[in-house]
């Protein structure tokens, strides 16, 4: 119980206060002793004030034996107490303009602060930065260690895996799971809140080599990885500019021996063919993968600022028109943009990943959708600002197990360049997508 | 540790001193949430239980307490003095939970005037009856009691604290019954204490299903019309509140299983588990707007791994998620938070319903391994300077803006209404500030008792990278160690447990604010905070890269394409 004991005083109340801090801290007395209140009126004779000193306590007037036996009582400033005892209210009447010095330490208020989205209008193009090949081999370490942990936890939630990406020093973790998710080593919820990492799957992709290529996808780790090597020759490539995990790679070996190996060590791999074009095949034309995209309910527009890619500054101004908005909150809780997309003819919202709806947007605004193939090489270009959606996107990473690359042309745009494209998937993609097809390399 | 196969294998016979002791270790940490404050409440009714549950459904003596008691005599009683040399220390298994179970039953039998006088005489005359020894005061082979049952108590703290729980056992300050104060520590109610609640339940006419918060506030309410030991424990140490709400809630939950019986017949029959599981809440956010999940606990003493409820025309099968917890099971919304929500289960037949209580509040607090993965719930009571959320009818709001008036609790922004025109209410950020609650009063008690801190110092560790199931950090990556409580400066140390305590570091730290430490290489460490009366320890175990393997979960999220699932580069026919 809390209460307080008053004192009649006489002199400087600096000093007397600076003196009963001393004490309660020499003696240990913060919990017991929790605070000081000095009455400053000035009406009083010069030099004359009322002390008040907080107590906890079984009951009021029940002092403490610590406090009683401590030199604080025998001070001679307290030796006139007022006889009666004090609640907090009366404090508060008694002596208003007064401050408390307080001994008992409180918390210091920490709230927790949300994260912002990576994907905005405001960072519409990344480019990654150039590094030597020691920095890649560095940052390509951590990702394999994200991809080792996250393998050992199975599944979890965005914060967390933001939080690994944090200690991992590791930037942008939007971006390292989508990457990971072209990679086919995770994958998301639709609503983005949780992950998983994906099967341990072995996939087949497009070698011209008589012996098969292996890559490793979904849920590895470094006991995994020793077995493969005792089994094949196993390459770990990084990634362009480090930014994933190593790529992978294995030779020499085929399905039969992978299989004793299954066996034996009682890890589950799973045998996932030629992903590549397995996928390409079962994904649906631009028009159908826009209706499967998850709708939002329930958008009451005018309780939310509304921002394009052309404007600068949210706005109270409600879409009328078919395209990709950033919204938020218009007051109330503090709130983070979100991307969604407005079919202004179904009268529809939706959501879908950035470059999806980004794709999404262009399509509908008439924009020629372009990309270039080089046949001789397998190789396909497309225009960094007309990335794909991501799952179709997925089909051309899983062809090599390579991100792509970044490759500058003479006109002075950007271009993502993908390995070990077959032309039969460029062939189905392109038309899936509305993109033209152009079977020649302008960049370069 | 606890072996399954082992504890399965001895229900084809009478059990022994190992099969009681792996029962005991097991019954008292299973269904039991990490973190938990573990007590070896040890009494007629748990070993009744486990007695059941463990071994076969009838004992072969007549009580499993006689049972558990001859077990322990023919263990360590070499004629009239005690061996405890044949109760190693080494090894993984805390060998001596069985015996320390015995001692806590002695304490358990003390009546209420010997626990007023707690006096060596009075337990070893109680301890005496329980190893049937003959004679008074301490037995032979068990002088002194720093040599004797002293070092099992430790080990028994220091296997808790390995399992990821928190021991509670502690000694006196001194003198003579410095010793026997660990067993007492650890008894929650004595038979006494069952009898007088039964006694209040009958006279309040508490026939309703509480959960064991609201029950407890309700009896706490009432403490001063109690009498005796009873009295003293519901205002006594807050710190055992947690596990004093759940002793007593199993006490109501029989009441109301024998039909509310409205008188005490001296022949109270044994305490049978609860046929009901109860539910929390899960809360996580989609899209920035918190969404709630049913969130079942697990039995405690119990595991359940398949539990199946019916939901609406559909059938639910709760699994494991972590220890105490089945996995979030389905969303909820007002009807539910308004009305509370009864659910029939369908196996085992030994549970009747699983049910979400009637509640004006929910405390939500985040995951205390895992502070930063955005899951909140109903993980128990908040720790010490991490922010938590209150979930609250508006009826509270006025409770509430008093204790923050008073500084007693903060929280950020505005109160956010959920469900569009509900009468419930979200506070964000909540954080209790001081310990100074006396002398504050708001008209809802038991919103008062809950946020009311029960600890002065607590250590919370977050970032790291953590592997749950091994409960360690990677070596390289340790948590950060925020040390929060009631004191300006603690004193910090940390020491490497190899075979002795190695002293890693030592340093005096400002709480409150978040540091890193260097663990230099893999295995367990142990934090220890200082402030003046008071410490807390709390262990890290770290591990190398080469221990982690690949998680065998089966839950995937996927990808749905027309007829075919996706996930990552697996590409099949749904069928």
């Amino acid at each position: 119980m809390a209460w307080f004991m008053g004192f009649y005083c006489y002199g400087r109340s600096e000093h007397l206060v600076n003196g009963l801090t001393r004490l309660v801290q020499e003696h240990n007395l913060s919990k017991l002793v929790t605070a000081i209140r000095v009455e400053n009126r000035t009406s009083r004779k010069a030099g004359e004030f009322y002390l008040f000193i907080g107590i906890e306590s079984a009951g009021i007037n029940d002092i403490p034996e610590q406090i009683e036996s401590s030199p604080i009582l025998k001070l001679d400033s307290l030796r006139r107490r007022i006889p009666q005892q004090f609640a907090r209210e009366d404090i508060e009447r008694l002596a208003p303009s007064g401050e408390d010095i307080e001994y008992m330490h409180r918390l210091r208020y920490m709230p927790i602060q949300k994260a912002a989205d990576a994907f905005s209008f405001d960072s519409l193009t990344f480019l990654p930065q150039i590094t030597d090949s020691s920095q890649i081999y560095k940052i390509t370490v951590r990702h394999n260690q994200l991809l080792d942990w996250l393998s050992a936890i199975g599944r979890g939630t965005w914060e967390t895996f933001r939080k690994a990406c944090e200690v991992l020093e590791l930037q942008e973790p939007r971006r390292i799971i989508r990457r990971l998710r072209l990679l086919g080593h995770i994958e998301t919820s639709a609503d983005g809140l949780w992950w998983s990492v994906a099967p341990t799957a072995l996939v087949t992709t497009s070698s011209h080599s008589a012996c098969p290529q292996f890559i490793l996808c979904g849920r590895r780790s470094e006991r995994l990885i020793a077995e493969l090597q005792r089994l094949a020759a196993v390459e770990l490539t990084p990634q362009a500019n480090g930014l994933a995990p190593f790529c992978i790679s294995l030779r020499g070996v085929d399905e039969t021996q992978i299989s004793l190996l299954v066996e034996r060590t009682n890890i589950s791999i799973v045998f996932a063919g030629k992903a590549s074009a397995r996928l390409t095949q079962v994904l649906p034309t631009l028009e159908t993968w826009e209706e499967l995209l998850p709708p939002i309910s329930g958008i009451e527009p005018s309780l939310y600022e509304w921002k394009t890619a052309d404007e600068l500054d949210f706005r109270a101004v409600i879409p009328t028109q078919t395209g990709m908005y950033q919204m938020k909150r218009r007051s109330g809780i503090e709130s983070v943009p979100r991307t969604i997309f407005y079919n202004q003819q179904r009268n529809r919202w939706f959501q879908g990943d950035w470059y999806g709806l980004r794709f999404l947007n262009l399509y509908y605004s008439g924009e020629t959708l372009v990309a270039n193939y080089a046949p001789a090489m397998n190789r396909l270009a497309i225009p960094l600002d007309q990335r794909w959606p991501e799952i179709y996107e997925r089909a051309l990473v899983l062809a090599s197990g390579q991100l792509p690359t970044y490759q500058i042309s003479n006109e002075n745009f950007w271009w993502l360049i993908y390995e070990q494209i077959e032309p039969d998937v460029i062939q189905q993609l392109t038309s899936k997508l509305n993109v033209n097809l152009v079977e020649e390399m302008l960049y370069a | 540790v606890v072996n399954d196969a082992y504890l399965r294998e001895a229900k084809a016979f009478m059990p022994d001193y190992r099969n009681w002791n792996q029962a005991i270790a097991k019954y008292f940490t299973s269904g039991v949430p990490q973190g938990s404050r573990i007590y070896l409440n040890v009494d007629d009714d748990v070993l009744a239980h486990i007695g059941q549950n463990y071994f076969s459904g009838i004992s072969p003596r007549g009580t499993w307490a006689e049972d558990f008691q001859l077990a322990v005599r023919q263990r360590v009683v070499d004629e009239d003095s005690i061996d405890l040399s044949r109760l190693p220390l080494t090894g993984n298994e805390p060998s001596g939970a069985a015996f320390l179970g015995a001692m806590v039953l002695a304490a358990y039998r003390m009546a209420d005037n010997e626990v007023d006088q707690v006096s060596e005489q009075n337990y070893f005359r109680r301890f005496r009856e329980v190893l049937n020894l003959p004679g008074h005061g301490r037995p032979l082979g068990m002088r002194p009691g720093a040599s004797a049952e002293e070092p099992l108590w430790r080990s028994w703290n220091f296997w808790l604290k390995r399992q990821g729980f928190q021991p509670t056992a502690r000694p006196g300050n001194g003198g003579p019954t410095k010793f026997i104060k660990y067993p007492i520590s650890q008894s929650l109610l004595r038979a006494g204490d069952k009898e007088r609640l039964c006694q209040l339940f009958i006279q309040q006419n508490w026939r309703t299903q509480w959960d064991a918060s609201t029950l407890f506030a309700q009896i706490r309410y009432r403490a001063d019309t109690l009498a005796g030991h009873l009295r003293e424990i519901l205002t006594g140490d807050r710190q055992r509140f947690e596990a004093l709400a759940q002793a007593v809630h199993e006490v109501h939950e029989q009441w109301l299983a024998d039909g509310c019986p409205s008188g005490i017949t001296g022949n109270r029959r044994t305490l049978t588990p609860s046929p009901h599981l109860y539910s929390g809440i899960y809360r996580i956010e989609r899209f920035f707007e918190p969404i709630y999940y049913i969130y079942p606990k697990q039995p405690r003493g119990q595991q359940l791994e398949h539990v199946q409820v019916q939901q609406g025309s559909a059938n639910c099968t709760l699994q494991i998620e972590r220890s105490g917890w089945y996995t979030p099971a389905w969303e909820i919304g007002q009807r539910e938070l308004n009305n509370g929500a009864i659910y029939s289960i369908l196996a085992p037949t030994t549970l009747k319903n699983l049910i979400l209580p009637t509640r004006d509040f929910w405390i939500l607090v985040p995951d205390i391994d895992n502070p930063d993965s955005g899951e909140y719930a109903s993980w128990g009571v908040p720790s010490l300077g991490i922010p938590f959320i209150i979930l609250c009818k508006k009826a509270l709001l006025s409770d509430l803006n008093r204790l923050r008036s008073e500084r007693l609790l903060q929280w950020s922004g505005e109160p956010i209404e959920i469900f569009h025109n509900s009468d419930w209410v979200e506070l964000q950020n909540c954080m209790v500030l001081t310990e100074a609650w006396a002398g504050v009063f708001i008209g809802n008690q038991e919103l008062f008792e809950a946020l009311r801190p029960v600890v002065s110092l607590s250590i919370n560790f977050s970032g790291g990278l953590r592997v749950p199931d091994l409960r360690a950090w990677l070596v390289s990556y340790p948590p950060q160690i925020k040390v929060s409580g009631f004191y300006l400066t603690v004193k910090v140390e940390v020491r490497q447990l190899i075979n002795d305590e190695v002293a890693v570091m030592e340093h005096e730290r400002k709480t409150d604010e978040p540091f890193s430490i260097n663990l230099p290489s893999a295995g367990d460490y142990l934090v220890r905070v200082k402030a003046e009366d008071e410490s807390v320890e709390r262990l890290i175990r770290i591990i190398e890269w080469d221990q982690l393997a690949i998680q065998p979960s089966q839950q995937y999220e996927s990808l749905q394409i027309a007829s075919f699932q996706v996930c990552g580069s697996v590409i099949q026919e749904r069928w």
